[in-house]
């Protein structure tokens, strides 16, 4: 007799299990069996959709949802998955729903056919992330198949809620059925396997280690893979524009490191100030102030959350080894801490709102430290035409993406160099002359 | 001249309650505290930091303390280089770098002292026949540059008339040295190794009736082991599981495995096990537990961060560690052992992970 292998089948058919179950292969075929519902689903009707669903959640951010939650709010606006929509989508969002023409010769019209079912390796320390993709997934029609964390309730959460809204068109419980979530343990590769088969499109939300594990499984194919992660993330400002922005600055720094407790591809752990002052006073005022700012962050709106004795100790002890060779500036427990030294290059990331704050002398010299494991340089340059030149020289071996700070977190297309939306469909072309 | 540490060295080790030792000990930790601010500049400038003036502590509490891995990051040294006369490394992981300890002849002295008065409270003055699990080429690294395993086996040399290396160079029991040793049968016998490297010998070889037979025939042994359980913790072993497996493949009583907690950063300060399982504290140091989060002092029965305060060290500022270690202080001065003074137990982490997520880069 074989092996059963076992997994957990937390939702489906829009119906709550949490147990474990021996058969994922009949789970997916549930799913598929809700293919053509969802294609026959109007852009339209699912942007108003999208749209009740981030009102819904905006009012609705409590304890079961978190707190990092405004970002998706946001996100859902009708408004802006137009956007995110077109600019993924050659401009015309109708190809979702038929032939349309991208182009004034006519010559061919173009219809944009969702992959099939995509299946989303889901980060445990970044689940909000992970509901961007979903999103995007479910706009351009495909099936979601989730692999959650072992800490899914605020996941699992977010997914039930979907059933709370309904619009004209659509019935949020008919959506939550295209949703399927289950746990796997990440050491059980013959479901991993399963997963990976059945996916016409995977996406990893992941650490190396995680990615790599993906990666490695078979796949078929065609299967579109999507990676996010694992990227790292920093911050330059210029000493102009702190002369203006230094509280502002800081409190906006303050909440990119914040959010994720900064274990976020997208969370900066060092902050370059470009400055010339033999004394870096600018710098370490900035420190002294973005300390300042941490403190409040932490205090009034965004608590961080629970820290192993592991972690705990690794901060202590980075804490004592820059008391030693530069300046710390820290919560009275371990909440959070702020480094200055004069340091060359990116720090090792602790994690755990540990940021290092660094001067530097040109930013364009961040460039010699760049590969494509960059992914956000939060801004703060007092030139545009500056600001542009730096960027260009910095990222062309590597870095993905740069947001003025504050906006670090805001999830936009593209992300780690992907327009996300357009690597979900498949582009059909008909010729129209007859 | 005599320091005020050289005449508590030469107490008993549990010998005064907490509240007689505490003056004592107070003295000898401001004199260290006072010497290490006032020759390593890097120290001073830390404890400038930290508002923390040498000449105004009240308690022990208020002596800063450093994290034990900052001798894997920083070199701090308090009497010139060229009274340097050992260099002992810490063991580490794969990819970590080992904590590197300056040693002079004062700090040694101190530490054989120690070491001596403390082991020998458990195992008796006589000296025994040691039977260490462990390779004999771990004993020939060059003198001055010691690993932990290297130091912490030569330390225990002091309480051997006669010792034996009884694993081969793959760290796998050597049945010819066993079969050698048959003149040890009626000698009153000590086996000593690391935790892990016992524990691997005893997984190894819970089948070997050869080796079951040679032990049969010297009953009663001691057993010190050290090290810690960290190397253990993937194999969720408990401290009971692990007594029982030692007692019978040894063919010792359970109470006399003694568990032995020590540290590179603090050598010659040892806390063994009694028989009921306490870890004791002796006179040349002092141990606090620290709420993991906020750091300040835990009450006795709750647990946190152990800190150990020795006034031992001298060539480098290690009077006053915290460790990653978790533990729990059970009362002072009234073990059913008659041991005097504070004893402790160590505590298992929780459960708590750090997330992984899509920042976690192995390397940028």
């Amino acid at each position: 007799m074989g092996i059963l292998l076992t997994f957990r089948n937390i939702l489906s058919d829009g119906i709550l299990y949490e147990k474990d179950e021996d058969n994922l292969e009949t789970s997916i075929i549930n799913l598929k069996s809700k293919k053509e519902w969802l294609h026959s689903q109007k852009i339209n009707d699912l942007l108003d959709y999208f749209d009740a669903l981030g009102k819904y959640w905006k009012n609705n951010t409590d304890e079961n949802f978190g707190s990092n939650l405004k970002y998706v709010s946001e996100f859902l606006s009708r408004k802006n998955l137009v956007k995110e929509l077109k600019i993924s989508l050659r401009g015309n969002i109708s190809s979702l729903d038929k032939f349309v023409n991208l182009f004034d010769d006519n010559e061919f019209s173009y219809h944009a056919q969702p992959r099939g079912i995509s299946v989303h390796w889901i980060a445990g320390n970044v689940d909000v992330l992970g509901i961007f993709s979903v999103i995007q997934a479910l706009l351009t029609k495909n099936l979601c198949l989730i692999k959650v964390p072992n800490n899914y309730s605020l996941f699992k959460n977010l997914i039930l809620s979907l059933k709370q809204v309904s619009t004209e068109k659509i019935d949020g419980k008919d959506l939550v059925n295209c949703i399927t979530l289950i746990y796997i343990d990440r050491n059980d590769l013959k479901n991993q396997e399963i997963l990976s088969k059945n996916a016409d499109i995977r996406i990893a939300w992941g650490g190396e280690e995680a990615v790599s594990t993906i990666l490695s499984l078979k796949k078929n194919f065609f299967t579109e893979d999507i990676i996010y992660g694992p990227k790292y993330s920093y911050a330059i400002l210029d000493s102009e524009f702190l002369k203006d922005n230094l509280k502002d600055s800081a409190q906006k720094l303050a909440l990119d490191v914040s959010i994720f407790d900064q274990y976020a591809c997208n969370s900066p752990h060092t902050i370059f100030i470009e400055n010339d002052d033999p004394n870096f006073s600018i710098v370490k005022k900035f420190a002294k102030e973005l300390s300042n700012s941490m403190e409040s962050v932490n205090r009034l709106m965004l608590p961080k959350s629970q820290t192993s004795e592991k972690k705990l100790m690794e901060i202590l002890s980075l804490r004592a080894e820059y008391d030693f060779k530069g300046e710390v500036f820290a919560s009275k427990n371990m909440d959070w801490t702020v480094v200055y030294s004069e340091d060359e290059g990116l720090a090792d990331p602790c994690f755990s709102r540990v940021v290092f704050v660094r001067p530097i002398k040109n930013a364009e010299d961040v460039g010699k430290f760049h590969n494509r494991k960059i992914q956000s340089i939060g801004l703060g340059i007092s030139n545009l035409k500056k600001q542009e030149k730096i960027i260009d020289s910095i990222t062309l071996s590597g870095g993905d993406r740069c947001p003025s700070i504050g906006n670090m977190s805001k999830f936009h297309s593209p992300w780690d160099g992907i327009f996300g939306m357009d690597r979900m469909v498949r582009w059909i072309s008909m010729g129209n002359k007859k | 001249m005599t320091e005020i540490i050289d005449e508590l060295l030469k107490m008993e080790p549990f010998s005064l309650k907490y509240l007689e030792k505490k003056p004592h000990f107070m003295k000898c930790v401001t004199e260290s505290i006072q010497f290490h601010y006032a020759n390593c500049l890097d120290y001073q400038n830390y404890c400038k930091k930290k508002n923390f003036d040498p000449n105004k502590i009240k308690d022990i509490s208020d002596v800063p303390f450093l994290p034990i891995d900052i001798f894997k990051k920083i070199t701090l040294l308090s009497v010139p280089k060229s009274e340097i006369t050992k260099i002992v490394k810490s063991s580490s992981t794969t990819g970590n770098l080992p904590s590197i300890i300056h040693l002079d002849k004062k700090t040694v002295n101190r530490q054989i002292i120690s070491l001596n008065s403390i082991i020998s409270n458990f195992i008796g003055k006589e000296k025994l026949q040691f039977i260490i699990i462990d390779n004999k080429k771990t004993l020939e690294t060059n003198n001055d540059d010691l690993s932990s395993r290297n130091s912490a086996i030569r330390g225990m040399l002091l309480f051997a008339k006669k010792f034996n290396c009884i694993l081969d160079e793959n760290l796998k029991l050597d049945s010819e040295i066993l079969s050698e040793l048959g003149n040890i049968k009626n000698s009153k016998s000590c086996i000593f190794g690391f935790t892990w490297l016992i524990h691997q010998i005893l997984s190894q070889n819970e089948n070997n009736e050869k080796i079951k037979e040679f032990f049969s025939k010297i009953p009663q042994s001691f057993i010190l082991h050290i090290g810690g359980w960290k190397k253990l913790s993937n194999l969720s072993i408990s401290k009971q599981e692990f007594n029982e497996k030692c007692s019978n493949f040894f063919n010792t009583n359970s109470d006399k495995i003694i568990d032995v907690y020590g540290m590179t950063e603090q050598l010659g300060i040892v806390y063994p096990d009694c028989k009921y399982g306490n870890k004791h504290v002796p006179m040349f140091s002092e141990i606090l537990i620290r709420n993991i989060d906020s750091l300040e002092i835990q009450p006795d029965g709750k647990s946190g961060f152990i800190q150990v305060i020795s006034p031992i060290p001298n060539s480098y500022p290690g009077t006053s560690l915290i460790t990653d270690d978790i533990g729990e202080i059970l009362g002072r001065d009234n073990c059913l052992c008659g041991r005097k003074g504070t004893y402790f137990i160590f505590k298992k982490r929780s459960e708590i992970a750090d997330p992984k997520g899509c920042g976690d880069t192995i390397d940028i």
